[in-house]
């Protein structure tokens, strides 16, 4: 989400000035920073919740003070019902149908019970490979019925069935991609076609995609023109830059890793040749001591 | 209000946060990552001053998850004196390696008056509860419920009973005895020291409290200091702008009046119809020539209509109503024939479609003899089972009357057990909690109360109208809530809302209910638990009595040859699975499971899975810890049939009854225990790039993390550490203390690189439930690539200058 931040995110912040703002997963908290800074910049309040909170989070947030966060170590569903309704929230939790399913309801009726519209929601990973596919950071938290049959394999590109080979292999990724109530960008489009009001919903297909979900009552001529903006060929062209620099940062790894990979092979190899050495004059010497013991069992 | 930490040692190491003020206590967490992890001690300061100090210690479950130490790290200090607003506190933790300013730090006090409830806001859950006998949390308060455990640390056999107070008043008592899976598999005793209450009306009224957890055998204080709660109300859960619950019903005095009247909708449903009226009738339903009724047909605007004189041959009890309004929701409709009737009691039918059993009025004067103000709710089955799915099959209502001939219905109503299934998918259907009703039978002065149906569902069918008045109902009821046992109303094939779609479209209609509940109610719909069910009946037909599906008709309707898609949580949920291993385990089934006459020690499944695994993962180095013969024979078999060349096996066992039979085999006759065995099986397994491990749990006497740490490390990136043998008995009357299940999660949790991969024991019967943990992390990245390991043998160079 951090990458979405200087071109979409920002704009979006300084076009509606939230003062309450809610993060949902902070993880490194790079993007925890950005937030945190324009909250002291503007007088803004933001509730972190991160029921793991990483290392890096806390030496962000110690940066900050009580005046622009209140950090949480909880699951988001337990958080958000305690929590004043935000202006925006960001949603880069638990990428599965149910919780982000529940997350956007909750907002709502948080949101409505105080009088107010509901947040302008932006979502992390609502592309691939989440985006049809639920993944599960703690799959024994939810019940049954809310998760899929799942693997700690990876995924693949066009490809509904997990793969050893694939990305995010460490993480409980559903088996299967598609179907009714599977993964991050199909919990908001039956968010939107159940929660009864109207929405502008867009979508940034990459860096593993954001979603822009806007209520009717929070739009304004403003934000829409800016949000019309993201969309532009202007904007697309530099996302395409953006997405080419991150193409080149990925190869030059690939190119670093590929040669890491040689110097190790080769290495293997020079192992494999001292062993067999080894292992010959092993039966080298063997075969002495045995005719040595010949000899003189003959003698 | 920077703070930058200094002289500080580093966040990997000692980390914590100050979460905030309640009262007079600052409260937080603070935890040490230390080899040697050492009890912190947290002080708070003013300008150099001493204000408070104390051990982070208290548990917290939620750190717990976090990976934060063992969850033992909430802090509470009470400051004493309190400072003044402004004062800027700096809060540090103190271990055995230095001091760190905690995340928070420096914190402000705020500028309200920390004794005046009017400017502060609600505290945020949870919040430790640590006391030198009690430990425990308080999880939620509101907006229903009151959610938490408290267990004592001395080993006192008897739950604590805990009281909510607010100043001097009690608004609840309550056992501390709830089990709770959480705290049983994660943290001590046997899990039993939950609660879970309904909070009562008088706290929620939308202000703030000021609230006291005690413990009622002591009259002593659990937390620190008051918690702050704001409850909300009925109508502050509702939108703003949308009407309130319904305006009591004024009907005109009736001198004529009867006992029952029934009210049941019809839309373009003639063929249902028939039959429901023919429930409904004195012939059909046992006992009712005693009783007065009346039975009032709404026809909802069919076409063609309902015929009036057709509606009379079923009775003279019977008569239909035309309602003055026709709109696409019947609230309205029903509240008009509702206020025509003549009964002391209603019983209200919105989905005319629904057939009754022959005991229904019976058993509903039963309830209401006993109490006169009873609720009375008849469970939902469906004819011929789950239409949702049939409908989608080609199931017809031509085939659903060949199921009412079959059982010559109504001859024995009862016999419609023999040709439905419950509604619920719930193993217990009899005594599940209660979503919704198609029979709610009630006193006409307490519908009337509480406005009947809710007009303001205007769907068609009327959404979660049904839903709400059940609900509403049974929140205003004087008397009990009575389920009725044995009987039910049986839901005929029809162009129903959601009954009668498939599945996506039903999933989009009842959401797009359950939100215009909301808009209306405030809250999402909360069905009626059964802790607030009274139960009462029998069962007349021995097909009644359980959900689980049998051949109940020698013949066959030929709908399909479909298979229906079920949903495994459904049918059979954690607890199921968790009872047929343990029967499995305690009747000792896996040792007919063999393998070329030798036993593996596994159940079949187990089998299935590890020759999965190594065909996902091609192991070409196994060690197999205390397996037992079979296994490791069938191992040897699967790597040959799989044909990964130059794959080992490794058997260790201190039994001499393991033989070698193949040349990939190594037997090891040791304690799997000796430090020594582990070296030379690090030795054995040498360059294998992909090493499995199997380590049977009963092998050894110290089966403890430690111990998996050491057979982890053998592990290869990606590959498993299977622990055989991890299935318990008898979980449901806390027999077993799970202390494998223990071992493998602390093992599991923080820091470490495996992961409990329960996607590998859904096949139900496994000896090793939670024993396969994948090695998902710990990969090097090109970035922390060491160049010198390269240096494979510096001191060897001369054997390959001169190998000879």
């Amino acid at each position: 989400m951090n990458r979405f931040w200087p071109r979409y995110i920002r704009p979006l912040f300084e076009t509606v000035q939230p003062k309450r703002i809610m993060e949902i997963g902070a993880e490194f908290g790079w993007n925890t920073r950005h937030i945190l800074s324009y909250c002291r910049a503007h007088g803004a309040h933001a509730d972190i919740i991160d029921p793991a909170p990483l290392p890096s989070l806390l030496e962000e947030l110690a940066q900050f003070g009580p005046a622009e966060y209140r950090f949480l170590a909880l699951k988001s569903l337990a958080a958000i019902p305690q929590l004043e309704a935000p202006d925006i929230a960001l949603i880069d939790g638990d990428h599965n149908w149910a919780t982000v399913f529940r997350e956007l309801n909750l907002l709502q009726a948080r949101a409505e019970q105080t009088g107010q519209a509901p947040p302008i929601v932006l979502s992390h990973d609502a592309a691939w490979p989440y985006a049809r596919r639920d993944m599960y950071y703690s799959p024994d938290d939810l019940d049954g019925w809310q998760r899929h049959p799942y693997s700690y394999k990876g995924m693949v590109p066009n490809q509904s069935e997990l793969d050893e080979r694939g990305v995010n292999g460490w993480l409980a990724n559903a088996t299967h991609e598609g179907g009714p109530r599977n993964g991050v960008l199909t919990a908001i489009e039956d968010y939107i076609a159940s929660a009864g009001i109207e929405f502008t919903f867009r979508k940034l297909p990459f860096f593993n995609g954001l979603s822009i979900l806007v209520p009717a009552a929070r739009m304004t001529p403003a934000l829409q023109t800016l949000i019309d903006s993201f969309f532009s060929a202007e904007s697309m062209l530099a996302a395409c830059e953006s997405l080419e620099a991150d193409g080149m940062q990925l190869r030059a790894m690939l190119s670093q890793t590929e040669t890491c990979l040689g110097r190790r092979t080769e290495a293997l190899q020079r192992a494999r040749a001292i062993i067999e050495a080894q292992r010959r004059q092993i039966a080298e010497l063997e075969r002495g001591i045995a005719a040595e013991h010949g000899t003189q069992d003959a003698a | 209000m920077i703070n930058t930490p200094s002289n500080s040692i580093p966040l990997d190491v000692l980390e914590g946060v100050v979460d905030g003020l309640t009262g007079n206590v600052l409260r937080g967490w603070a935890c040490s990552h230390d080899t040697a992890p050492s009890q912190l001690h947290v002080e708070v300061r003013a300008e150099g001053i001493l204000l408070g100090s104390g051990a982070a210690t208290m548990f917290r479950a939620d750190l717990a998850h976090a990976g934060k130490g063992d969850g033992h790290c909430a802090f509470a200090v009470t400051l004493d004196p309190i400072p003044e607003a402004g004062a800027v506190l700096t809060v540090i933790a103190v271990g055995a390696n230095g001091v760190q300013p905690l995340v928070g730090s420096p914190f402000t006090m705020p500028d309200h008056d920390l004794t005046s409830s009017s400017t502060r806001h609600a505290d945020i859950l949870p919040l430790p509860i640590g006391l030198a006998r009690l430990q425990g949390s308080l999880d939620q308060c509101g907006p229903d419920r009151l959610h938490g455990w408290a267990r004592w640390l001395d080993g006192t056999n008897v739950s604590p009973v805990l009281s909510l107070y607010e100043g001097d008043h009690e608004w609840l008592r309550f056992d501390a005895n709830q089990w709770r899976p959480d705290i049983s598999e994660i943290h001590q005793g046997d899990g039993c020291c939950g609660f879970d209450v309904l909070l009562p009306e008088g706290l929620r009224d939308d202000r703030l409290h000021v609230l006291e957890l005690r413990i009622t055998e002591a009259d002593a204080i659990l937390l620190k200091a008051p918690f702050h709660a704001r409850i909300p109300s009925a109508s502050m859960n509702r939108t703003p702008g949308t009407s309130t619950s319904p305006a009591p019903l004024v009907r005109d005095a009736s001198s004529d009046k009867v006992t029952l009247s029934v009210i049941v909708n019809f839309y373009n449903m003639r063929r249902e119809a028939a039959r429901t009226l023919a429930s409904l009738s004195s012939d059909y339903q046992i006992g009712s020539d005693a009783l007065d009724y009346e039975v009032l047909c709404v026809d909802n605007g069919s076409d063609p209509p309902l015929e009036a004189e057709w509606v009379a041959s079923f009775g003279p009890q019977f008569r239909l109503i035309r309602p003055s309004r026709q709109l696409s929701s019947p609230c309205a409709a029903l509240n008009e024939a509702a206020l025509m009737a003549r009964g002391k009691y209603v019983a209200v039918m919105i989905d005319g479609a629904h057939v009754l059993t022959p005991g229904t009025f019976r058993e509903a004067l039963q309830a209401w003899r006993e109490h006169p103000d009873a609720v009375v709710a008849l469970r939902q089955w469906f004819i011929g089972g789950d239409q949702r799915w049939l409908t989608l099959v080609g199931y017809t209502r031509e085939q659903e009357d060949q199921l009412f001939e079959r059982i010559r219905w109504p001859l024995n109503g009862y016999d419609l057990f023999r040709i439905g299934s419950p509604m619920s998918d719930n193993p217990e259907p009899w005594f599940d909690g209660i979503t919704e009703t198609n029979c709610l039978m009630l006193p006409t002065a307490l519908y009337d109360r509480i406005g009947g149906f809710d007009e303001g569902f205007d769907q068609a069918g009327g959404g979660f109208a049904n839903l709400d008045l059940w609900r509403r109902a049974s929140t205003s009821a004087a008397a009990p809530l009575v389920a009725l046992v044995g009987e039910a109303s049986f839901h005929q094939f029809h162009g129903g809302t959601t009954t009668n779609v498939d599945d996506l479209e039903k999933d989009l209609r009842v959401r797009s209910y359950a939100n215009a509940y909301r808009t209306l109610r405030g809250g999402d719909f909360v069905r009626v638990e059964r802790g607030s069910l009274t139960f009462r009946g029998h069962m007349s037909s021995e097909f009644a009595t359980g959900m689980r599906q049998r051949t109940l008709m020698p013949m066959h309707l030929g709908v399909t040859e479909q298979i229906r898609p079920g949903r495994l949580s459904a049918h059979f949920d954690d607890g199921a699975q968790s009872h047929l291993m343990s029967v499995y385990a305690e009747c000792d089934l896996k040792r007919d499971v063999r393998w070329l006459g030798l036993p593996t020690g596994v159940a079949p499944a187990d089998l299935v899975s590890i020759q999965e695994i190594i065909h996902q993962i091609r192991p070409d180095a196994v060690i197999a810890v205390g397996a037992e013969a079979g296994l490791v024979g069938f191992i040897d078999n699967t790597l040959q049939a799989v044909d990964i060349v130059g794959a080992r096996i490794l058997h260790v066992t201190n039994s001499a009854t393991s033989t070698t039979r193949s040349s990939r085999m190594t037997s090891l006759h040791v304690r799997p225990d000796d430090p020594a065995t582990v070296t030379y099986a690090r030795d054995w397994a040498g360059g294998a790039e992909t090493v499995l491990v199997l380590h049977a749990v009963d092998s050894t006497d110290n089966f403890s993390p430690t111990t998996l740490q050491t057979w982890g490390q053998l592990v290869s990136h990606r590959s498993f550490l299977i622990c055989l043998g991890t299935v318990f008995g008898q979980p449901w009357l806390g027999y077993s203390n799970r202390q494998h299940f223990r071992t493998i999660r602390e093992f599991a949790t923080g820091n470490s690189p495996f992961v409990i991969d329960r996607s590998w024991t859904r096949q139900l019967v496994s000896t090793c439930p939670y024993g396969y943990l994948r090695k998902v992390g710990g990969n090097i990245k090109a970035t922390q690539y060491d160049a010198a390991l390269d240096d494979i043998a510096p001191d060897q160079q001369a054997l390959l200058e001169n190998p000879q």
